[in-house]
């Protein structure tokens, strides 16, 4: 079997703390993942899913998948304000 | 994993993870912060990365974890996971199968347990009963969804140690984890 080896763990990438996502990149990973599982904007998918549209269980499980994604919106917007 | 401020627990909470995904990707996670006091998200800055099989099919893996850091007494800063959704979809963006866990209950999420969708792209005479059930499940990592991945789907590693590397991470991961 294959070793770990020291150099084969350096050589992995590793996430780098400056870089996080920012307000803009948040929108545009929501607005394409909404695109990618219903077909609408990322802004029609929050008004939606404000209006509770998506309660139906054969869609749910894709809802909730693009739905993840907004507590990004809200944190990095939030972020973005307070420097 | 425990770390000396808030920024060094997530780092060494993304890091493992980071590397089991380099199983399959060089897709590099990104979080929205590293800070003390939010539910932040890791996740890829794409929505789904493309996996190959060994029978050359493309599939796509999809990962979301939220997480927050709090302080412990005696050991420091430790991450604590939120929520998490690894799913697998077709080439046509069905989804195959995912692990959910998203415990804040809501309206539109009734189920607050850890669980398993068996999806669409799973097959087409998969009955719509079976669709819309949330299976229960003990809480799965990633390196847990990544076995499956390698050794059911037959995806192909982009490194020959992959499975070790799994095996390390699960052991760490089950090390740490709270529940």
């Amino acid at each position: 079997m294959a070793v770990l080896t020291p150099e084969m763990r350096q050589t992995l990438p590793d996430p780098v703390e400056g870089e996080v996502f920012s307000p803009e990149q948040a929108f545009r990973l929501f607005d394409e993942t909404a695109k990618r599982y219903f077909n609408i904007s990322g802004e029609e998918f929050l008004a939606q899913w404000d209006a509770g549209a998506f309660s139906d269980p054969s869609i749910r499980s894709r809802a909730m998948r693009v739905a993840m994604l907004i507590p990004m919106l809200r944190s990095t917007s939030a972020r973005e304000k307070s420097c | 994993v425990p770390g000396k401020n808030p920024a060094d627990a997530i780092r060494a909470y993304l890091h493992p993870l980071q590397q089991s995904l380099s199983c399959f990707s060089d897709v590099v996670l990104r979080s929205d912060g590293y800070d003390a006091g939010v539910i932040h998200t890791a996740t890829f800055p794409v929505p789904t990365v493309e996996l190959i099989t060994r029978d050359e099919e493309i599939l796509h893996l999809s990962f979301i974890q939220q997480f927050n850091v709090e302080q412990r007494l005696l050991i420091g800063w430790k991450v604590r996971t939120r929520s998490y959704m690894y799913s697998l979809e077709c080439s046509d963006r069905n989804e195959i199968f995912a692990f959910h866990w998203h415990p804040e209950a809501t309206p539109d999420n009734p189920v607050i347990y850890p669980h398993l969708h068996i999806s669409s792209g799973a097959g087409e005479r998969i009955r719509r009963e079976v669709r819309e059930i949330h299976f229960r499940t003990d809480r799965v990592a990633f390196e847990e969804f990544a076995l499956i991945l390698i050794d059911d789907f037959r995806v192909d590693i982009r490194r020959q140690d992959a499975r070790l590397l799994l095996a390390e991470n699960l052991v760490k991961f089950k090390t740490h984890k709270s529940w």
